[in-house]
């Protein structure tokens, strides 16, 4: 059975390490793959989706640079789409919060959720998300 | 009670623009017959049967013509209905035929992204019938492109070249060029040429977006002018150097 995998997007690697370290203690998932911005994310994304690897969730900044989150999120569907698999379930989190353009990119991408939060990112909450989301 | 299939012939053997019998094939190269007709200088693309078609799936033959769009519209042609062909004049210049048609094709696979039809339409015609692709494949906006460029390249089909609009709906077409880098990396591929048919006023804000992408260039494109045009130029500026 292939180990569960959960994707990350974030500027910030302090945030992103942390983050990976708890889907990880919390049995979230077996592995993390981390990106910085919403072109790495592509990127690991499509390899993961080559490699047949069991993706269960993702989790994204909406200001992501190079690529932002809202048009990464639309390319992951690209690609899902192309390997013939179903949506992955999508958290963005940002510190704005949530515009009309992230709400019809949201209808448009489904399977997604929005988490407003303060400067830095709360963990537990994105942990407490995640888990309502698979559930 | 049914009906024999008649046998296959090649559809449209004379000029339907002139009525000119026989246009000369200057290319045979099947699935790819280009006839020229020097008469009222229609060049067509007509695939020769391989199969017995009905007249519910005719055989597919697609025109192109190539005229310069200066000349007078013929008579009749605003307003006419869809498929029509415009009458010849009898004495325009004779057109020249596009570069590239020695054998060997410049680009096997073409993957074009824009959100005009008719603009599809007419470029997939050109640029097979010109010889600058084998094969052409369309995307309407950004999000197919995507779809089809990972289809492609799971398929090891991967395009040698993506012509698209900067301007594309869903996703604009810097993301998307952005984002097939991405995808390039993920299957190991090198970065494939990627053409911004795009208008002059985009130069600019595509400047930086070429300096990252690498292998790119911007073709300016008369955004006014009719998709017939807006493709000539488009085949003339592909077979031109950069």
């Amino acid at each position: 059975m292939p180990e569960s995998v959960i994707l990350i997007a974030d500027p910030q690697r302090e945030q992103r390490d942390r983050l990976a370290l708890s889907l990880m203690t919390t049995g979230l998932a077996a592995r993390v793959l981390p990106s910085e911005n919403g072109r790495r994310l592509i990127t690991e994304y499509a390899r993961a989706l080559r490699r047949e690897d069991s993706v269960v969730a993702i989790v994204l900044e909406v200001s992501l640079p190079i690529v932002g989150g809202k048009t990464a999120s639309i390319a992951m569907r690209c690609l899902e789409q192309a390997f013939e698999q179903p949506p992955a379930p999508i958290l963005f989190h940002s510190d704005k919060p949530e515009d009309a353009n992230l709400q019809r990119v949201m209808a448009y991408v489904k399977r997604s959720r929005f988490l407003p939060r303060g400067e830095a990112l709360q963990i537990a909450e994105v942990v407490q998300a995640l888990q309502e989301m698979l559930r | 009670m049914s009906t024999e299939p008649s046998p296959p012939t090649e559809e449209g053997a004379s000029c339907p623009a002139c009525q000119a019998s026989q246009p000369p094939r200057i290319v045979d190269r099947p699935p790819l017959v280009l006839r020229f007709c020097g008469r009222c200088g229609l060049l067509r693309a007509a695939q020769p049967a391989q199969r017995q078609h009905t007249a519910a799936s005719p055989l597919p033959v697609s025109v192109l013509t190539l005229r310069p769009t200066t000349a007078e519209p013929p008579a009749g042609a605003a307003g006419s209905s869809p498929g029509a062909l415009p009458e010849p004049a009898p004495e325009r210049p004779r057109p020249t035929p596009p570069p590239s048609l020695e054998p060997g094709f410049a680009y096997p696979h073409v993957l074009l992204g824009d959100a005009s039809g008719a603009f599809r339409d007419a470029a997939r015609d050109a640029l097979l019938v010109s010889g600058l692709a084998e094969e052409v494949t369309c995307a309407k906006d950004g999000a197919q492109l995507l779809t089809e460029f990972t289809r492609a390249c799971r398929r090891g089909t991967t395009p040698s070249l993506v012509v698209l609009d900067a301007a594309l709906p869903l996703l604009d077409g810097k993301n998307v060029a952005i984002l097939l880098r991405g995808i390039e990396d993920a299957f190991a591929l090198r970065p494939m040429p990627i053409l911004f048919y795009a208008a002059a006023t985009a130069g600019p804000s595509l400047a930086p977006v070429l300096a990252y992408l690498k292998q790119a260039r911007h073709l300016p494109r008369d955004s006014q002018a009719p998709p017939a045009e807006q493709v000539r130029q488009l085949v003339a500026g592909l077979a031109a150097p950069p």
